[in-house]
């Protein structure tokens, strides 16, 4: 890897986690769970620049930056003793197709079919590996410490 | 001390439930998914030894009975916003109810609490707002101009977005999509940014993100018919996103004769 594919990998790195922040904020994400809103965001982001610069599909790109974004939303939820939902709904968000389903609605009202069903197809298919990724990382038993704990 | 009784008597059981109902309803409206919240009633339940308590939840409701049905409630639940902190603070009070840290009169009072706390202030949600839409116009590949150009429509979109809260939201996704594409294509124009990649990047703002999320989070839980109506809810929003800016890119086609690419 060259030094300016690292760079610009940096570059998505922080520009993941600042996105991700600001809709924490509008989110209303408790402040003690700033940081590792961004930081969840970042890492996904990042594992998706990542996979599409060594030229990995959309699609898959989205399924492999999922798993360790899960991941490390439980890992928060865990530490920080806060739903996963917090970190998971800000993190996931510069993954989940919100773009893709808009781009759907207006090629549908150009009256551009051929684009629109490119769209919707690919809207569903990453929705499908977010929705395998997700519930993989979910459905993984943690080990159990002392005292109840909720995922 | 805790005043949580092993066998509580039928007016306690009728103040447990509606404690119960409101910290459901309080999860549902801030953005919790079904799932979550049907499971947090019933720890709840179990925490303050309400027998046989059963819920069903859906989007938009909770059904929920007591006891051999001696005590049920329905509860409507139409409004949707996303205050994450709100779940945190019920989720917290649940936990503290497991372990026994409160009983039920200060469980009512930190729930009324929680149910108050309020949004960050205008100024906060107005720069996120502009930064994050920068920040996605970068993150969609468009150059400094783009983000420029984005950073000015998703400052103007939250400063109407904060306005404009009262209104109904499908009406302001609409005009919030419209204002958005409107000042990209001002904008555009001496920044010398293109207005996809800008209007996408403020666009982020309104976009159905969160009920697509939770969408596919109740298909995988296997609520299909609350994964259905944020689908639905997702749809529709996006639609009227569509209409905003499409009405707006075609009457700037008609009137200047210049299709913005």
């Amino acid at each position: 890897m060259t030094g300016a594919q690292c760079l610009e990998l940096l570059r998505q790195l922080l520009l993941g986690g600042v996105g991700t922040l600001c809709f924490g904020v509008l989110f209303a994400v408790p402040r003690r769970c700033y940081l590792a809103c961004a930081a969840t965001g970042a890492l996904g982001w990042l594992a998706y620049e990542l996979a599409v610069m060594l030229g990995v599909g959309a699609v898959t790109a989205n399924l492999l930056a999922v798993i360790p974004l899960t991941l490390l939303a439980r890992l928060f939820a865990i530490g920080l003793k806060a739903p996963v939902t917090v970190f998971l709904l800000c993190g996931i968000f510069p993954l989940v197709p919100g773009a893709g389903i808009y781009y759907t609605a207006y090629y549908f009202i150009q009256n551009d079919n051929a684009q629109m069903a490119a769209s919707a197809a690919d809207t569903l298919k990453i929705a499908a590996a977010l929705a395998i990724g997700i519930s993989l990382v979910l459905g993984l038993p943690l080990p159990r410490r002392k005292g109840r704990k909720k995922p | 001390m805790s005043d949580i009784q092993l066998h509580p008597d039928g007016e306690q059981r009728r103040r447990i439930m509606d404690f119960i109902m409101a910290a459901g309803q309080t999860l549902l409206e801030n953005g919790a998914e079904v799932f979550r919240t049907e499971q947090t009633m019933q720890i709840m339940a179990r925490s303050l030894h309400l027998r046989e308590f059963h819920v069903y939840v859906l989007t938009n409701g909770i059904f929920a009975s007591a006891g051999t049905a001696e005590i049920s409630e329905v509860r409507n639940v139409p409004a949707r916003t996303v205050h994450l902190g709100r779940v945190a603070a019920v989720n917290e009070l649940s936990r503290e109810l497991a372990e026994g840290r409160a009983g039920l009169d200060e469980a009512e009072v930190q729930l009324a609490a929680a149910r108050r706390i309020p949004f960050p202030g205008a100024a906060a949600q107005i720069l996120s707002g502009t930064v994050g839409s920068a920040a996605f116009a970068f993150m969609f590949g468009g150059g400094l101009a783009d983000a420029a150009a984005a950073a000015a429509a998703g400052c103007a979109v939250s400063v109407y977005l904060w306005l404009c809260r009262r209104l109904p939201a499908l009406f302001l996704k609409l005009t919030g999509a419209a204002l958005i594409t409107l000042v990209c294509i001002l904008a555009s124009g001496p920044l010398a940014a293109s207005v996809n990649h800008a209007a996408i990047g403020a666009l982020m703002i309104l976009t159905p993100g969160v009920a697509f999320t939770m969408s596919i989070r109740d298909f995988v839980r296997g609520d299909y018919l609350s994964g259905t109506i944020r689908l639905i809810d997702a749809v529709l929003v996006a639609a009227c996103l569509a209409c905003g800016a499409g009405l707006v890119l075609r009457l700037h086609t008609l009137l200047t004769g210049v299709t913005v690419a």
